[in-house]
């Protein structure tokens, strides 16, 4: 019986951290979207504002 | 609804009718579909834009003042003609003046839809001294003329002065071999490199470049009468062999064969060529930006090859043609106006602002030329060579330049590796593909 | 009995019924778009099928040649490397922009924080005019002023700027990649509201039965998707194969002519040269290509419809 209980906390505690896994990869991946898509117009923007 | 009532009501229908019949009324005046319905009879002229914005801005000016005088509408358009030009003439929706050099010139002169100016040109050649011998034969076809001349340019070498002087160079190389030479000691990669030459289609200063280069070796592309193909001689393989040397000694950037118009100005202005090949807009270009820098640029002349010949090539970069718009009224105007571009306190004015040379002879009194840079510039468009030398400007070889023959060898060379005689076959094999459709 | 709209309105001779007056209107509300479809479509496309036929050149007459300018075509000089570069391009490009969209989709579709400034800020590259992200792009490729050289020199992972538009594979690369930045947001937002469609419930019966990430992705998002894939992949190969705006401005075709594609060549002989016949030769050649494509799309499209 205590067996049980710890194999499914262990379980939970993969699955938690699996969870926080994949949003840590998410969000990176989506930064690094944001960065490839912004770069190049924060370029034309500064570009266009600037005198030379 | 009670009946003989005329009640109107506002329904959907009528909406929509009311809509539709709008919007055509509106597309039929914007068409010029119902003549005098939104339609404006207005003056149309179109100017290239150019290196020396304030002589832009300047000629812009004085064209609406004048038409502000004379009480006349008018749109001045900045923006390149080349393109419009083509679809006007296809469509024979012709603009009342526009500016036209050399190329533009073979090329649509024969159109006929150019207005013969002779009259002008007689007129300004009387008041200005006459016009520059290139530009006179440039302009003239069968004894008149269908455009005016207003400036003319040439391509000089525009070097840093002060490197050479540091590396104790006295006077610029005078042969291409000791040019070569010359930057390949002096130049520091991956900063500073020895020449600023675009080996790009896009890069078309580099046709006018390797042109009068092959040409000081002895190499054209056509003979002197103008139609027979010269290409596979062994004065050319001689000059692209010696630009295969140039390559290999690591003279150029990594990137010139990506470079355009406008980057061999910018590896200059920036410091990171010692030579370009090039007119004078990074003159106006320090002018403007960093005038430090001026004083320690020297011009230079094309160098000389085994022949000791050494050849400048000549643009007519400037001129007016009044079109055949069957309109007479604009057609006189259009002529005053050129009067007014012409005349002595505006043509001089603007050779103030502007960087190339006036086309005609009339103004070396002018105090620009103090300056030894822009008289280089006068003196070698006067000198210079027009397009097609030895032979005449003709269409075929406007069309053969086109395809940026020399360009065209100098990449197969460099960059494909294939040896010269194949480089010329290509470009002999192009050549008469044109030549044989002008010249059976 | 009230009249009916078909007897409605008759009266003497030469009237018109209100049927026949609601078919005018209609045929009035649609001359507008036929004008367009016509006078900026299907009249250039026809003249430009004639002129294909003929010796056109800017400003002069022209004469029937037959089929003489697609034999001169043909031999123009790497006419097959620009058949082989157009295609690689496409291909290249297409292929990436899927797998990039589909990323995208994958991602914004997840509970991220500020999910949807995220969604906002990835579709711009799509609404950037493309003449203006070449501009970009080819100052950030620049081998003298270029931010990549900047970069990379300044963190000292080159010793010398990278010509990266005068070499001919970093050129071929920097097209691709400029093709993928614009373009990639239109799979991803398809890809995203296709997801949307796409019943939670089949994922967490799956997840049930002890399916992975990969599994439910492959037996799940893939199906749910198929038909907006085909689509998206099949507009955008014809869009790719069709753009002159992003290779004219980084690369005009070079080094060399190492990525040179045949919109190029058309804008070359038909522009520069003002050889209208000629030019009009080159994409009549690719035709029967776009045509068979656009006949599999329209096949399939009608086909869901009626399903």
């Amino acid at each position: 019986m205590a067996t049980r209980v710890a194999t499914t906390t262990l379980h939970s505690q993969s699955l938690v951290r699996r969870k926080q896994l994949k949003k840590l990869l998410v969000s990176g991946v989506a930064l690094v979207y944001l960065f490839v898509v912004l770069l190049p117009l924060y370029w034309m923007l500064r570009s266009s504002i600037s005198e030379n | 609804m009670a009946h003989g009532v005329l009640a109107r009501r506002l329904t959907r229908r009528t909406i929509l009718k009311s809509t539709v019949l709008g919007a055509f009324a509106l597309a039929a005046a914007g068409c010029n579909v119902v003549p005098g319905i939104g339609a404006k009879s207005k003056m149309l002229v179109w100017t290239d834009p150019t290196f020396a914005p304030a002589s832009d801005d300047y000629q812009t000016k004085v064209i609406e003042d004048w038409a502000k005088e004379k009480g006349v509408e008018i749109e001045v358009t900045r923006d390149p003609v080349d393109q419009k030009l083509q679809a006007a003439v296809e469509s024979k929706q012709l603009p009342d003046i526009s500016q036209v050099d050399d190329g533009r010139y073979i090329k649509y002169q024969p159109s006929g839809m150019l207005l013969d100016v002779s009259d002008l040109y007689a007129e300004f050649g009387k008041a200005w001294g006459g016009f520059y011998k290139p530009a006179e034969k440039t302009v003239t076809k069968q004894g008149k003329q269908f455009m005016l001349p207003y400036s003319i340019d040439s391509s000089l070498m525009l070097y840093r002065n002060d490197i050479l002087q540091e590396g104790g160079v006295k006077e610029f190389p005078k042969t291409w071999n000791e040019m070569f030479d010359t930057v390949k000691k002096l130049q520091k990669p991956p900063d500073l490199y020895g020449c600023g030459f675009q080996f790009n289609k896009d890069g078309t200063d580099a046709e006018a470049t390797f042109g009068m280069m092959a040409l000081s070796y002895g190499a054209t592309l056509v003979k002197e009468d103008s139609k027979t193909i010269n290409v596979k001689t062994p004065e050319m393989k001689a000059f692209l062999t010696e630009l295969k040397r140039s390559w290999d000694l690591g003279v150029y950037a990594p990137g010139v064969t990506g470079w355009d118009n406008s980057a061999n100005n910018v590896s200059l202005q920036d410091g990171k060529a010692i030579v370009i090949h090039n007119p004078a807009s990074p003159l106006v270009w320090f002018r403007n930006n960093k005038p430090e820098m001026l004083p320690k640029i020297g011009i230079a002349g094309t160098p000389a090859g085994p022949t000791g010949k050494a050849y400048n090539t000549f643009y007519l970069r400037d001129g007016f043609a009044i079109m055949q718009t069957g309109k007479q009224a604009n057609i006189d105007l259009s002529k005053d106006l050129m009067r007014k571009l012409y005349s002595k306190d505006v043509y001089r004015q603007w050779i103030g602002l502007a960087f190339p040379a006036p086309a005609v002879a009339g103004m070396e009194d002018h105090e620009v030329w103090k300056n030894p840079q822009r008289k280089g510039f006068l003196d070698a468009a006067k000198s210079g060579v027009l397009t097609g030398y030895p032979g005449e400007p003709t269409e075929a070889y406007t069309e053969l330049g086109s395809r940026t023959p020399f360009i065209q060898m100098a990449i197969r060379t460099v960059i494909d590796n294939w040896s010269a005689d194949q480089a010329m076959d290509e470009v002999d094999k192009i050549a008469r593909d044109i030549y044989s459709k002008y010249y059976k | 009995m009230s009249a009916t709209p078909a007897t409605a309105g008759t009266g003497a001779r030469g009237r018109l019924t209100a049927r026949h007056r609601e078919w005018l209107l209609g045929y009035a509300v649609i001359v507008p778009a036929f004008a367009f479809v016509f006078g900026l479509i299907l009249y250039p496309a026809v003249w430009g099928i004639y002129f294909a036929f003929t010796d056109k050149v800017i400003g002069r007459p022209e004469k029937f040649v037959g089929l003489t300018n697609f034999f001169w075509v043909l031999q123009w000089p790497d006419f097959g490397l620009m058949i082989v570069n157009t295609v690689v391009i496409t291909v290249l490009a297409v292929g990436i922009k899927a797998i990039v969209g589909m990323t995208m989709a994958l991602v914004l579709n997840e509970d991220i924080p500020f999910r949807s400034a995220a969604r906002a800020l990835m579709f711009l590259p799509w609404t950037v005019p493309s003449f203006v992200a070449g501009l970009i792009w080819r100052w950030l490729f620049d081998d003298q002023n270029g931010l990549f050289n900047w970069g990379l020199l300044n963190l000292g992972l080159i010793a010398a700027p990278i010509p990266w538009l005068g070499r001919p594979a970093t050129a071929f690369m920097a097209i691709v990649v400029v093709l993928v930045w614009k373009g990639f947001p239109f799979f991803g937002i398809s890809y995203l509201a296709g997801l949307q469609a796409i019943s939670t419930e089949l994922y967490e019966a799956a997840q049930v039965d002890g399916a992975n990430a990969m599994q439910r992705f492959r037996h799940i998002t893939i199906p749910g998707l198929q038909h907006v894939i085909l689509i998206t992949v099949l507009l955008s190969t014809i869009w790719t194969a069709n753009t002159f705006d992003l290779p004219f401005i980084l690369t005009g075709g070079g080094p060399g002519n190492a990525t040179e594609v045949f919109t190029l060549l058309t804008y070359q002989l038909g522009i520069q040269n003002g050889r209208v016949g000629d030019a009009a030769t080159v994409p009549i050649m690719a035709m029967p290509f776009f045509g068979a494509l656009i006949v599999v799309l329209t096949r399939y499209m009608l086909s869901r419809e009626e399903a």
